[in-house]
């Protein structure tokens, strides 16, 4: 049920301090339901404005506020720096990986390869298994060694692709 | 900036110390009429696509008073279980005292209630309530990270609150 809108003598004696306590209560109440009489309440309390207002609350409002949205872009540019330096990690890795595969599988794929002699194979598997080993180590090494040797793989490979 | 931004702003502007006169008498604590028109401001942030421009002041103190009126309801520690008594309890019976004077009363009882907490809260509170510093200014002046300041303002806040709720000393 709506409340009665306030009197003028009622805006009147709150403004001055002299509205009967037992009022105030259905005085706000009436104020809370009631943009109309809020308005008449705030004109009039505009005319004599007497606190004096903490000057950092306008600041810390602003903050939680207007300013926030910049502070949040800001995290945003923040994250998304980090997730591309995370993906660019992730993608570096994820080369070095694919790389170093590709050399083991071309390594197995030569030493596989049918009829090349007994102690050709042992010398191959040798190979084989040294890259492997230092794949785990270090994949720049592998580069390194496949680069010593395949100038002798792709040889290997030719003499084999010639028998075959 | 956005639309919605200038317009709060102004409003801001325009409304801040209504809402702060209206908060204040009827919470009749400094500090909790600072969380009061904090609470108020950031509703009305959120509210203000809804809201159709027509008489703003009435829009601030509808929901500045019903701000005021959900925290004397909550505010249950004072055992007062009804709203009429609750507000008979935090009204004061004595008449405002003139404008200006009002105003320097004000300014004097939070510099004497600053005084009373104990380093670093006191300077950091004076320079907060009294002197009209931001967080960001009290940082660079005594060389500390704003987080700190913003810490130890919180802090003080609270036993401020805590002791003019006790003392009813602003």
């Amino acid at each position: 049920m709506l409340t009665p809108h306030i009197t003028e003598i009622q805006l009147k004696n709150y403004i001055s301090g002299h509205m009967a306590q037992e009022e105030q209560a259905g005085f706000y109440k009436h104020i809370s339901e009631c943009t109309f009489c809020a308005g008449k309440l705030a004109s009039a309390m505009q005319e004599k404005e007497t606190v004096y207002t903490p000057p950092g609350l306008k600041e810390s409002i602003l903050e939680q506020t207007v300013y926030n949205k910049g502070g949040l872009t800001r995290n945003v540019k923040l994250l998304s720096f980090n997730s591309r330096k995370k993906r660019n990690e992730f993608l570096m890795y994820t080369a070095k990986v694919c790389f170093a595969v590709s050399i083991a599988v071309s390594v197995i794929m030569t030493t596989s390869l049918p009829g090349s002699g007994a102690a050709g194979y042992k010398n191959r598997f040798s190979l084989t298994k040294e890259i492997t080993e230092k794949d785990r180590k270090n994949n720049s090494k592998v580069l390194d060694l496949f680069r010593s040797t395949s100038g002798k793989i792709s040889e290997d490979v030719s003499k084999a692709l010639n028998l075959e | 900036m956005p639309d919605k931004d200038k317009k709060f702003i102004e409003m801001l502007d325009q409304y801040e110390k209504l809402a702060f006169s209206i908060c204040y008498k009827m919470t009749n604590n400094y500090f909790d009429a600072e969380d009061m028109v904090q609470e108020t401001f950031l509703s009305i942030y959120k509210s203000l696509e809804n809201f159709d421009g027509n008489n703003p002041g009435g829009f601030v103190t509808r929901i500045a008073v019903n701000k005021c009126l959900d925290f004397l309801k909550r505010a249950d520690r004072r055992a007062v279980p009804t709203e009429e008594n609750i507000l008979l309890e935090n009204t004061s019976s004595v008449p405002p005292p003139e404008e200006n004077f009002l105003q320097e009363e004000t300014k004097r009882g939070l510099i004497k209630v600053c005084q009373t907490l104990k380093p670093p809260y006191n300077e950091v509170a004076l320079d907060y309530y009294c002197n009209g510093m931001t967080a960001a200014q009290i940082a660079d002046k005594a060389g500390k990270k704003l987080k700190t300041i913003q810490t130890q303002i919180r802090r003080a806040k609270e036993m401020l609150r805590k002791k003019a709720r006790k003392e009813d000393i602003i």
